[in-house]
């Protein structure tokens, strides 16, 4: 019976596309052996690996981000411009593709088990996309009144807010990850947002609460006019908006965020596909790669307590944080241009933080795990 | 423990979405191989696209030193037998599966009991942005 279980949704879906993909690269590469290259052109063996090797990060980067509930984008395209000399419209464009599939393809797994919430997310992305919307136009105006300096500042600002946020994640603890709703507001409550679900974690059902849905809304609006200043995904700032301002449950948060970003970025893919930013060819293995990856990523957000998504969105908080305060400094002239290695080794130093807290080695830090409901 | 119900809507958005990006996935695994298998058959030849790609140049120089011109970004319609035309239109379904749920779950929500006009009204709001800019009209 066990074993006819593997075999149900998603399971097949994954075997399937894991098999599928497996025999699609095992037969670019046999084919590019027999073919020949143009003068000029790359041969068919390199592009071969590099789509490979493409797909190969996209599924990494697509795991993490669908567990911290952020768009792959903020992983993505610092590596790509730090390592490789694509023009930055293409990989900005590729980027909204990465952080896009992450959360639509977690998005069916997250509305199955509950634990997304379509109310929620809907509500948010109206705030979220008249936000994005203001902060392009906003864009445009700044680049020629403030000129780069004032795009430096706001970044450094910007930055050291992110960082203020992760300390507070790092020492909340339980009330992060299970806020406790003391009072709702009349607008809240007419609205009807929230719903049960059923926490693998807990192996309980979980009736979440929520509050402040006027002030969410207009944080929400202030997380879209960031993203579209900056023209970056905001998934760091959806989680601790709703986790902190509207008490909603650190995973649901995740999951909701996740949601929004697959909904949001619909509305903003287009352009660049219609300027042919996103080339097909190149657009593609992370595509694969963002739906293998997050198909994944949403199975162990399903199932993983609220301890390890709270410290997993703060290594990505953290290393979003460097990033804008790095790139701040550099626009302002403090700092020369910061070479890729040292974002990768702030990383990895992030990540091995990461996974000694999840290993239990900082146990002042652990906050409440499993322990909804109890005080 | 018998888990809670779960909205219509909220199960009809996100089986759309699910299934639509899983058949764009499984397009967008099988065109780049259709792309290199067949070099000629393609609006940008894939030798001379990476090379250009590679080498850093913006994406309007691009299509123009590859692919002659861009031939806008719904040329897959013309060009579905070719290999990129045919990965354009795995990413072209990707891309717009979200406003077909957002139509579905509108659809639901006012089949529910009490009807909820108002999540109805919000699912087609934002259907509607997606049109826009689909039709290269909004842009964010």
């Amino acid at each position: 019976m066990k074993k006819l279980l593997k075999f149900k949704s998603p399971w097949l879906e994954l075997s399937l596309m894991s098999v599928l993909v497996i025999l699609s690269y095992t037969a670019l590469m046999l084919i590019s052996k027999g073919i020949e290259t143009p003068p000029g052109g790359m041969t068919a063996s390199s592009i071969s690996g590099l789509l490979f090797g493409f797909f190969l990060l996209s599924f990494v980067i697509a795991i993490i981000a669908v567990i911290a509930g952020i768009g792959g984008g903020v992983l993505f395209s610092p590596i790509m411009l730090a390592f490789t000399p694509i023009d930055s419209l293409i990989v900005r464009a590729t980027g909204l593709i990465v952080a896009m599939f992450s959360g639509l393809i977690s998005t069916g797994p997250f509305m199955k088990s509950g634990l997304g919430n379509l109310k929620l997310s809907l509500y948010c992305c109206c705030g979220y996309g008249v936000g994005a919307f203001i902060g392009a136009q906003g864009a445009i105006w700044a680049s020629k009144q403030l000129g780069m300096t004032g795009e430096g500042v706001i970044r450094i600002i910007l930055g050291v807010i992110v960082l203020l946020l992760a300390f507070y994640f790092l020492w909340g603890g339980k009330k992060i990850e299970w806020p406790k709703v003391k009072q709702v507001d009349r607008f809240t409550q007419w609205l009807r947002i929230t719903q049960p679900y059923y926490e693998e974690s807990l192996g309980k059902v979980v009736d979440y609460g929520a509050t402040r849905a006027g002030f969410g809304l207009m944080a929400m609006c202030g997380v879209g006019m960031i993203s579209g200043f900056f023209g970056l995904g905001a998934g760091w700032a959806i989680v601790p908006t709703m986790n902190l301002i509207m008490a909603i449950p650190l995973k649901v948060a995740a999951a909701c965020s996740g949601i929004l970003i697959g909904m949001g970025d619909s509305i903003a893919v287009w352009p660049y596909l219609l300027v042919g930013a996103i080339i097909p060819l190149f657009a593609a293995p992370w595509l694969v790669g963002q739906v293998l990856g997050g198909l994944i990523g949403a199975q162990i957000l399903i199932k993983i307590n609220a301890k390890s998504v709270r410290f997993i969105l703060i290594g990505i908080m953290s290393f979003s944080s460097f990033g804008l305060i790095a790139r701040g400094l550099k626009t302002l002239g403090y700092i020369p241009a910061i070479h890729g290695t040292v974002y990768i080794a702030v990383f990895l130093i992030i990540i091995v933080g990461v996974v000694l807290a999840l290993m239990g080695k900082f146990p002042k830090l652990r906050g409440g795990g499993n322990t909804y409901g109890k005080t | 423990m018998e888990r809670p119900k779960i909205l219509r809507s909220q199960i009809i958005y996100g089986e759309i979405i699910y299934w639509f990006s899983l058949i764009a996935a499984i397009i967008c695994t099988i065109g780049p191989v259709i792309i290199i298998l067949f070099p000629d058959n393609n609006v940008m030849n894939p030798h001379y696209l990476f090379s250009a790609i590679w080498k850093g140049k913006n994406a309007e120089a691009v299509w123009q030193g590859v692919g002659g011109e861009f031939p806008g970004g719904h040329f897959w319609l013309h060009n579905l037998t070719t290999g990129d035309g045919f990965t354009q239109f795995g990413l072209v379904i990707g891309c717009a599966c979200v406003f077909l749920a957002l139509i579905g779950a509108a659809i639901a929500y006012i089949q529910e009991k009490p009807r909820a006009y108002g999540w109805a009204l919000l699912s087609l709001w934002v259907a509607s942005l997606i049109l826009l800019s689909v039709l290269g009209i909004y842009r964010v």
